[in-house]
Parts: C-alpha cells; sequence; structure tokens
C-alpha cells in the first residue's frame, strides 16, 4: 500500500477522518493534517516536502484552497493522478469565464449563470481543467 | 519558397495579383475524400519543416503583434517548467527562418551569442542563449513574433502530454487561458464521438512517440462566417453572432473555409513537443472557382454528421450554404 | 530518420584498459542536437549499433562522443571499433534518438549506474549541472582501474558522486540502501547489467515506488531470438503471401512487398511499426506493447511469427 497524506480543511475534518479509518483499514500508512482556510502557500508547502516517494495525496478542500495546494504538489512532485480529490460536499463549483478569465461560483452545473466580472450569459459545460480546478462556462449569445 | 520566390517568377504582375494568385496556388485544400472522415490523418515532412513563410507574412505579423500588444494574458501563456524548450524552440525558429528563406532572414551563433536578422521587417534582435537578461519576452513570445504560425509547447511528462507553454493569437474558437497547464486528453475532451473508441488515447501515443528531428503534418479545417484569422472563444459574442446572418445569396462571400496546418516537431534536447499551427482562410467565392475543389467540398458538408457540424459550429447556416452550393451547381451546369 | 550523417573519426582515446572513447565530427554538416540520454546508430559492417552520446547537449562543439567497451573481437561491433577504428576514418552514423530522455519536472534526479551504464549519465550529469538542477550518481564498477569517466566524475561532479568498489554482495548491499528513503519530486534512472537493473527494480517494488519514478535504458530488444526460423506471412487485406527468410525482420519483409508500414526504432520500443494480428502464434521480442496488446498486435521491427501468420494488412 502507499503512503497516504490527507490534507483536510477544518470545515470539512469530518470527511477528512472518516478517509484515514477507511485506509487505514486498507492498510496503508496515514497522516491526516487539518488547515485553515484561506491556506497558506508557505505552509503548505512546508507539508508536502520531503513526503515518502510514492505518497498518495488526498483532498478536502474546496475553492481556492483546493487549486492553490494542487499546483502546490505538483511543484513538490506530485503528478496529478497522485492528488485525489475527496468526497465531499463544498456545495459549489467553479465556473471559469471564457469572455474575461474570472472563475465564478455556482450551486449547480445545470443552471446558466451571469459573470461577475464581465456580466456575460454564461452556460456551465463538463469541459473541466484541473489546472484551472475550474469548468469552462461558454457565452449564450 | 513564399514572397519572393513568387514575386521573382511573376515579376511583371502588380502585387495585389501575387497575393490574388499564391492564395490559392498556395492553399492547403484539406479533402483528400469526398466523404467526412475523421482520423489521424497525419504524414511525416521530409525535410522536417516546421514553419512556413507566406506571401500574407508581413500582413500576418502586423495583426499578431497588435493582437499581442492589446490582449497579451489571451495570447501567452507559459509554465515555469517550459523555459528551456522554449529556449529551444526559439533556436530551431530562428534557424528554419534563415536556412529556408536565407533572402529574407539572417540568423548567426557563435558559442551563446546569437544575432537574427529580420529583412522583411527590418529588425533585429541579439541574445545570449538562455541568458534571460538578453531578452525583454520570453523566447516563446518573442520567436512567435517573427513567424505565421501559433506556437504551442507540449511537454513530454512521466505521466502524459500537458500544454505548458503557448502563443496563440489565431484560435479557431477555444481559449489558450482554459487549456493551460491541462494534460493533452482533456484539452480535446469536447470533440464529439472521439472520447469513446479511445480515438485521442491513440493520438496522444502516436505524438509521445514521435522521434526526435522529425516532423508529422496534418490539415484540420473547419469554417468561419468572418474574414477574421483571430476567433478566439474571448471574443465569441463579437464574430459568433454572423452565423446567423449567412443566407444563401450572401454565404460566397461570408463563408471562408479555414484550414490549420498543424506540425508536430519532437525538440531533440528538452524531448518536449511543438505543435505549430499555420491558419489558412480561403473565401468560398475563390474556393468554387477551383471546380475539384468544389465538388470535394460541397461532398464534405453534404456528408458531415450532424454532430460534426454542430462542434465545427456549421449547423446554424448549413442549409444555407448548401443551397448556395447547389445554386452554384445549376448554374455551371446550365453554363455549359 | 531514413537518412545518416557521414562522419569523421577526430579523436580515439583511452578511458581505460577496455573502454576506449570516439569523437565523431564533419567538416560538411552541422550535427543535428540531441538531448542527454540520446544515442546515435552507427553502421558497422557486423550491423547497426546503438552507443549513448557522452558529451553535454548544451555545449556540444559539432561533435558527438560515446564511450565503448570492447566485449568482442573484430567480428562483433565493440572489437571491431576498438581493433579496426582509427583516427581519421568514415563513419556512417544514424542521428540521434533517444529512449532515455530525462523528466524535466523531477525535483532531483538519482542515477545508478554500473559499468558502462554509466555513458547517459556522463552527458546527463553535465546537462543537469549546466542548467543548475539538483542530481546524484551511484556507480558500481569492478574497480578505480575499471571505472569509465572516474576522473572526469571526480572533477565535475565529486560532491555528488559515490562509488562502489568493494566485492559484490557488500556493493548490492550498500547501492539497495542508497536507493531507500527516497521522497517525492525524485526521479531514479537505472543503466547497467541486466542482473544489476534487477536487483534495483526489485527493491523498488519492495519500497513500493511507483514504476513511473522509475526509468531504465532499454537498448536491447526484451527477448533476443538465438536462431530466427523464416516464416510465412499471408496479408488478408492485400491478398498478399510471402515468406520471411532467417535473416530478414518482418518490417523489412513488408517494405519488399511494397507493404510501407511505418517504423523508426527498429529495436521493439517506440511502437511506431504495430501491425494486427488475424491468426497464428508470434514471439514477441518489443519490449512496448502490453500483454493484452500482445495478443493481437505485434511489433514487426523485432517480432517473428511462427510457421505460418495472418496479419490485417
Ligand atoms: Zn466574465
Amino acid at each position: 500500500m502507499r503512503p497516504i497524506l490527507i490534507l483536510s480543511e477544518v470545515r470539512f475534518k469530518k470527511d477528512g477522518l472518516k478517509e484515514k479509518e477507511l485506509q487505514k483499514e486498507n492498510g496503508s500508512s496515514v497522516e491526516l493534517k487539518l488547515i485553515d482556510s484561506p491556506v497558506d502557500r508557505k505552509k503548505i508547502e512546508q507539508i508536502l516536502k520531503d513526503k515518502p516517494l510514492g505518497t498518495m495525496l488526498i483532498l478536502y478542500t474546496g475553492g481556492a484552497a483546493r487549486k492553490r495546494i494542487r499546483r502546490a504538489a505538483n511543484s513538490a512532485g506530485f503528478s496529478h493522478e497522485d492528488v485525489r480529490i475527496g468526497k465531499m460536499d463544498t456545495g459549489t463549483y467553479c465556473i471559469f469565464c471564457s469572455q474575461c478569465h474570472r472563475i465564478n461560483r455556482t450551486a449547480s452545473l445545470e443552471k446558466s449563470i451571469i459573470c461577475i466580472s464581465c456580466g456575460q450569459h454564461l452556460e456551465p459545460s463538463n469541459h473541466y481543467s484541473s489546472f484551472q480546478d475550474a469548468y469552462l462556462g461558454y457565452p449564450i449569445l | 519558397m513564399g514572397y519572393y520566390g513568387i514575386f521573382k517568377i511573376t515579376g511583371r504582375l502588380d502585387v495585389r495579383e501575387v497575393i490574388q494568385v499564391s492564395r490559392l496556388n498556395g492553399f492547403p485544400f484539406p479533402f483528400t475524400k469526398d466523404q467526412y472522415t475523421y482520423s489521424n490523418n497525419s504524414v511525416p515532412l521530409d525535410p522536417a519543416k516546421t514553419i512556413t513563410v507566406t506571401a500574407d507574412y508581413k500582413n500576418e505579423l502586423e495583426l499578431k503583434r497588435k493582437l499581442l500588444q492589446k490582449h497579451h494574458h489571451r495570447c501567452f501563456r507559459s509554465l515555469p517548467l517550459s523555459m528551456e524548450s522554449q529556449w529551444e524552440i526559439m533556436l530551431l525558429l530562428f534557424n528554419e527562418l534563415a536556412s529556408c528563406n536565407p533572402e529574407s532572414f539572417t540568423f548567426q551563433k557563435k558559442g551563446d551569442e546569437c544575432l537574427f536578422q529580420n529583412h522583411l521587417l527590418e529588425e533585429e534582435e541579439a541574445f545570449v542563449f538562455r541568458d534571460v537578461s538578453t531578452i525583454a519576452l520570453e523566447p516563446l513570445d518573442l520567436v512567435g513574433r517573427h513567424v505565421q504560425e501559433d506556437l504551442i509547447l507540449m511537454g513530454d511528462r512521466h505521466n502524459g502530454l500537458f500544454l505548458e507553454a503557448g502563443q496563440l493569437c489565431f484560435p479557431s474558437n477555444w481559449s489558450l487561458a482554459f487549456v493551460q497547464g491541462m494534460e493533452f486528453k482533456s484539452i480535446h475532451n469536447p470533440v464529439p464521438g472521439i472520447q469513446n473508441d479511445g480515438f485521442i488515447d491513440k493520438v496522444e501515443r502516436f505524438i509521445s512517440k514521435i522521434r526526435p528531428g522529425t516532423v508529422w503534418e496534418r490539415k484540420n479545417w473547419s469554417i468561419t462566417v468572418t474574414n477574421m484569422l483571430d476567433t478566439p472563444l474571448e471574443t465569441y459574442s463579437v464574430w459568433g453572432k454572423h452565423r446567423q446572418e449567412v443566407t444563401c445569396e450572401n454565404a460566397g462571400d461570408l463563408i471562408h473555409l479555414r484550414v490549420e496546418v498543424q506540425r508536430l516537431f519532437r525538440l531533440p534536447m528538452n524531448h518536449d513537443v511543438l505543435f505549430t499551427i499555420h491558419t489558412y482562410l480561403l473565401q468560398l467565392n475563390d474556393l468554387i472557382q477551383q471546380e475539384s475543389w468544389f465538388k470535394s467540398f460541397y461532398q464534405n458538408i453534404k456528408t458531415l454528421p450532424e454532430e460534426i457540424a454542430e462542434y465545427k459550429g456549421i449547423s446554424t447556416y448549413r442549409t444555407e450554404l448548401i443551397r448556395f452550393l447547389e445554386n452554384h451547381m445549376e448554374k455551371e451546369r446550365r453554363g455549359q | 530518420m531514413a537518412y545518416t550523417l557521414q562522419l569523421t573519426v577526430k579523436k580515439i582515446e583511452h578511458e581505460t584498459d577496455t573502454i576506449k572513447k570516439f569523437t565523431f565530427t564533419s567538416d560538411e554538416i552541422p550535427l543535428p542536437p540531441f538531448g542527454a540520454g540520446a544515442h546515435v546508430t552507427l553502421h558497422l559492417p557486423m550491423g547497426k549499433r546503438q552507443y549513448s552520446l557522452v558529451n553535454n547537449p548544451l555545449e556540444m562543439k559539432n561533435e558527438y562522443v560515446i564511450a565503448v567497451k570492447k566485449i568482442s573481437d573484430h567480428n562483433g561491433g565493440s572489437g571491431y571499433l576498438h581493433e579496426c577504428i582509427g583516427q581519421g576514418d568514415n563513419i556512417s552514423v544514424s542521428p540521434p534518438d533517444n529512449f532515455f530522455p530525462l523528466r524535466t519536472e523531477a525535483k532531483h534526479h538519482v542515477f545508478f549506474a554500473a559499468g558502462i551504464g554509466i555513458t547517459p549519465f556522463v552527458s546527463m550529469m553535465a546537462y543537469l549541472k549546466t542548467i543548475g538542477r539538483s542530481f546524484e550518481l551511484h556507480y558500481a564498477a569492478s574497480g578505480e582501474r575499471e571505472c569509465a569517466f572516474h576522473r572526469h566524475i571526480q572533477n565535475h561532479f565529486r560532491s555528488k558522486s559515490t562509488f562502489y568498489f568493494m566485492k559484490r554482495e557488500e556493493k548490492i548491499a550498500k547501492l539497495k540502501k542508497a536507493l531507500q528513503n527516497r521522497t517525492m519530486g525524485t526521479h531514479i534512472y537505472l543503466c547497467g547489467p541486466p542482473a544489476f537493473m534487477d536487483i534495483l527494480l526489485e527493491h523498488s517494488h519492495k519500497l513500493r515506488y511507483p514504476e513511473k519514478f522509475i526509468h531504465e535504458e532499454q537498448f536491447q530488444p526484451a527477448v533476443l531470438i538465438e536462431n530466427p526460423q523464416p516464416f510465412f506471412v499471408n496479408l488478408v487485406k492485400t491478398k498478399k503471401t510471402f515468406m520471411v527468410s532467417s535473416g530478414q525482420t518482418l518490417l523489412d519483409a513488408l517494405h519488399e512487398i511494397d507493404i510501407y508500414v511505418p517504423y523508426t526504432c527498429r529495436m521493439g520500443v517506440c511502437g511506431t511499426c504495430e501491425v494486427e494480428i488475424e491468426e497464428g502464434d508470434v514471439v514477441h521480442c518489443d519490449s512496448f506493447l502490453t500483454e493484452e496488446e500482445k495478443v493481437g498486435n505485434m511489433l514487426t521491427c523485432v517480432s517473428r511469427g511462427i510457421g505460418h501468420i495472418k496479419l490485417r494488412l
């Protein structure tokens, strides 16, 4: 079993703990770190540093924190597939405005939204970028 | 090739005629079959050239630079990891420009000291290889201002291909800002019917197998209802609405066949992949002058599956377009 | 890459008693650039032989440098180079290719070499030093005298290198230890004789290191057929039948009858020359196809049919 590191925002502590128990039962060595949001980049880099080769990272974080941690993990040597998003309800999706690049938050991918920055009417798509941690919003004319 | 070559041969024509001739002669007509098929139709290029200089060089470079100036954030993106490959691309393209078009460009490299001279634009770039303090822009952003192609760098990582840098001024309805940093597979997410049969996996595997120093070329076509090269997703609300304006009378003026000549090159030094895109536009009125092109174009539009038509943005005016083509056919028949 | 370069032997140096360093150049053409880990293919009377380049890709002055250990008499490639090639001689060389590239995304590179397996790392270390990246070398040899590039490594990469000249058992134990406690961001590269590679690979599995972080140099096809036998081939689409003789590859035989199957590596690593099998038994000699893919596909550059096979061509 690969070593596992769980990073959980305080608000998802319950989910993080559940994941930890589950992974322990599978026989992995598990470490759970609780983090405050907004996350401090330096602190995240410190946590991700010098993890054993083969470590799997599981995130219980949402929004900007998740994007920030994922990028820090990639530069620390975690591949895309070494970072997993835990099952939790963040309640929001991020929509990338294709007209002005602003990332909007929405509760549903089914409904169209108005970009808070440029006012464009956007239709969320299922085209997802893990780098942006957002779905592409297409303009509705 | 290109500007001067044509000029010498047809020295007595006026400039406007020269451009017209070259536009039809040099146009990379994409259809080889009389029916639509989607496949990895890549062919190896010998000699291995990644770029082409055409008669539109000056006009397109002017437009490109204007866009870069005004919308830099939209047209250029890079990740720090891309730097070494960016330098390699800059050397490669300056070298190629000079060796393939010696009357228009010169490139000298003594040790790491480099001098590139662009005689068409009367400019020069002096820099020290891999010394960022000697250039004002990132290398890819700099060299891109001397070629007509859009330039995309795909990093070949242990876990796949990733879009790590790009200078993209003439995209066909996509956003560099959105796809930067993405895996090759997810960039292509929305092409209908592609995920299902593992096609994109095969393409990725094909690209990851390209050997150093070799170039593969494929042509990708679409249709635009403007004569603009720059149709990014970011300005869709500006150019997209013209799709509603097509009638069977004005289709010949409004509609353009847009062909992207895409070339893939494995950078020998850094093992990443350079993807160049040279975009050509041909007005429908010009296209139908060539009978064989007209026939082939008509057959392809006619047999295009509905979901691909939708993907290529043709659905809105497909009926009008087909009627225009059939009217033309009828006219030709009567004329003969 | 079908073309070859006509190069001149500029210099031959003794690296050790059994290893010579050859420098090739050309006065007429600029040599194509290459990356760290790349090799060139020499066209010798006994066939094609591949050798890693040892020079720094960023400081290449129109030269390719290789190091060759003599493991045969003059009838073999290495013996021929040692005994029959001299300064000023001309030699045909295929341009560099690279099946052992550096993973530039790594935070830290760790090299394990044994014997002449050091060659790709000589180039890699020079390159990484130039671009200012972190690396270390673990290098096993039978002794200092037999250790190629020992002086060079001491001069340029002393603080990053560990040599292993001790007895076999002790050597293995120490190398295994050096493999341990590696952290995320590390990429590990192995190059040496099969036994050396196997020990370290097995140990890395034991340490649960994901395979994607471990890289091996692959020169030889996975399986070498000692006595290739002729076999018959049926092409079901083009309706052709032909024989592949014992001295011929299936790829060459296909080209001979004008069935163009694209290819690049000719050593079963790149997968370009893959074809679909309709029927029949095949000895797979490649190191590219997965076990599942081998059920219906083969690489024509190295793999052979048994008796009679049918291909979907
Ligand atoms: Zn917006």
